[in-house]
């Protein structure tokens, strides 16, 4: 039974590892910070693009619609559809070889960001999608009627009351995302599960890995209250019909 | 204020034809009252007029501009005409000063100082300064549709569009809706007013329109229109509504 314990439990096994592991998870929050902004820009632009042109009359408004919403489409569907993993090894794998200069010279971490942000900007362009198709057509309506253009409807009306209500899948892909940092440990990223995996390697005891899994509590579990919170004063709102119209 | 045409208007959803050569001719300050069944294409037509909805044929003029040209500048025209709609359509998001400054500010450049004190003045107008601060749910119906006026009418419309605005509403919260439209009309503004409001048409209207399967049957001065109506088609519709 100790043996037990003491495989998960082992205190001096993991201490001389605890300031590896530190400096392991905030690698891991730094990675899971830049690739949100980057999936959170990159969603943004490819939900946007996802419904350009729809109401274009002349010709080239059209085509550029079409080509567009042609592309975002291909990427979400393609980047939903392939691993996260194989992404990341696929990138880590070519672009050192690449005779492109600024991405021959991308480090590992910076990769794992990219890679990571442009996994996720997929599901989240998805999310915002959710959210700008579930925006009354009314509310474009009115605003185009007040001779707001197609951009300004978007950027003014139905932008913000979309992306308020899906503040909470939002949340929930940060967390997913945050969880998924520990794939990048594949491509000898020092993150914390890479740390304490190599630690365990040497000491054969899985104390290490605990820890990690204690840093990664510590950090999502908060988040996950707050998603609970967000999700309860959204429930409290529509309740009272603050965010819809009659 | 200015004129507002519409010549050969169609339009079709797929097999579904809507608008089969609708022409409108609206003088300068008139007040013209569509009225008709459900489904005959009132919205349709109006939406038309502002080009909310692109007609498949026929054309449409602002003044002398016409808005259904290739090249038209679409947005800069329909700021010049107004739209009020069934269901309000106020920004939730956004408090009802705000709701009627966003667009001068957001279209015309105005400065804000100056579009929220014009935005205070417009809310006076229909009875709702005290209600600036709040955000549009709080409102009754009938104020919503008030701040929506408002809204309209702070892009300075040379015209404005009325669908069915008082058909979502309460009645008692009908009068002071249509008495805003009314003072609008008196202040000689362009209307096109959908409405179910027969008295509001025979009392406000200079003319009468009734519509049915996508064309005007019969069209005149709102007491010949309503009172002794020529068509056939005009008779049934009136019978059964009043
Ligand atoms: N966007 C659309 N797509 C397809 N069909 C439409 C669309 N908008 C309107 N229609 C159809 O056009 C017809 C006329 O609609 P419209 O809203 O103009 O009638 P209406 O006279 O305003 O009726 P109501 O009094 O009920 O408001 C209806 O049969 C409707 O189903
Ligand atoms: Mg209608």
């Amino acid at each position: 039974m100790d043996e037990v314990i003491r495989q998960y439990f082992d205190w001096d096994a993991a201490r001389p590892y605890l300031p590896d592991l530190a400096r392991g998870f905030w690698v891991t929050i730094q990675i899971a910070i830049l690739a949100e902004i980057l999936c959170l820009v990159l969603g943004m632009l490819l939900a946007v693009s996802r419904q350009a042109g729809r109401g274009a009359r002349s010709r080239a408004g059209r085509i550029g619609g079409a080509l567009l919403r042609g592309f975002s489409v291909a990427y979400i569907n393609f980047f939903r559809a392939v691993p996260a993993l194989l992404v990341l090894l696929l990138m880590a794998g070519s672009f050192p070889f690449l005779p492109i200069p600024i991405v021959s010279d991308l480090t590992t971490f910076q990769i794992a960001f990219l890679g990571l942000g442009f996994v996720y900007a997929a599901y989240i362009a998805e999310v915002y999608r959710a959210g700008i198709e579930s925006v009354d057509r009314g509310q474009t309506e009115a605003a185009r009627s007040l001779g707001m253009g197609g951009g300004q409807a978007m950027r003014l009306i139905v932008l913000p009351q979309a992306v308020r209500r899906v503040l909470p899948p939002l949340m929930n892909d940060f967390i997913a995302l945050t969880k998924d940092v520990a794939l990048v440990s594949v491509l000898a990223v020092p993150d914390v599960v890479s740390v304490a995996r190599d630690a365990q390697s040497i000491t054969f005891n899985s104390s290490t890995l605990v820890v990690a899994a204690l840093f990664y509590l510590a950090f999502t579990l908060p988040l996950i209250w707050l998603l609970d919170r967000v999700i309860a004063r959204e429930k409290r709102r529509a309740g009272r019909g603050d965010i819809v119209t009659p | 204020m200015t004129t507002i045409r519409a010549t050969g208007l169609v339009k079709r959803f797929g097999d579904n034809s809507v608008l089969n050569g609708v022409d409108l001719d609206v003088a300068e300050g008139e007040v013209v009252c569509v009225i008709g069944p459900s489904g005959s294409g009132k919205s349709t037509l109006l939406r038309c007029l502002n080009l909310l909805e692109i007609p498949t044929s026929g054309r449409v003029f602002i003044g002398d501009d016409e808005i259904t040209a290739d090249d038209a500048p679409v947005d800069a025209l329909r700021r010049r005409v107004g739209m009020v709609f069934q269901s309000f359509n106020l920004f939730p998001h956004r408090t009802v000063l705000d709701n009627v400054a966003l667009a001068p500010i957001a279209v015309l450049g105005v400065d804000k100082a100056a579009a929220h004190d014009r935005a205070r003045a417009l809310l006076g107008r229909v009875g709702l300064e005290d209600r600036a601060g709040e955000h549009p749910a709080r409102l009754s119906g009938g104020q919503q549709q008030r701040v929506a006026i408002a809204r309209a009418l702070a892009m300075e419309p040379e015209a404005m569009l009325f669908d069915e605005v008082t058909s979502a509403l309460d009645p008692e919260l009908v009068k002071d809706v249509l008495g805003v439209m009314r003072s609008l009309a008196e202040g000689g503004m362009t209307m096109v007013v959908v409405t179910h409001e027969m008295g509001f048409a025979r009392e406000v209207g200079d003319r009468v329109v009734f519509m049915d399967g996508g064309v005007i049957v019969e069209q005149g001065d709102p007491a010949q229109v309503l009172e002794a109506p020529r068509a056939e088609r005009t008779k049934r519709f009136l019978s059964r509504v009043l």
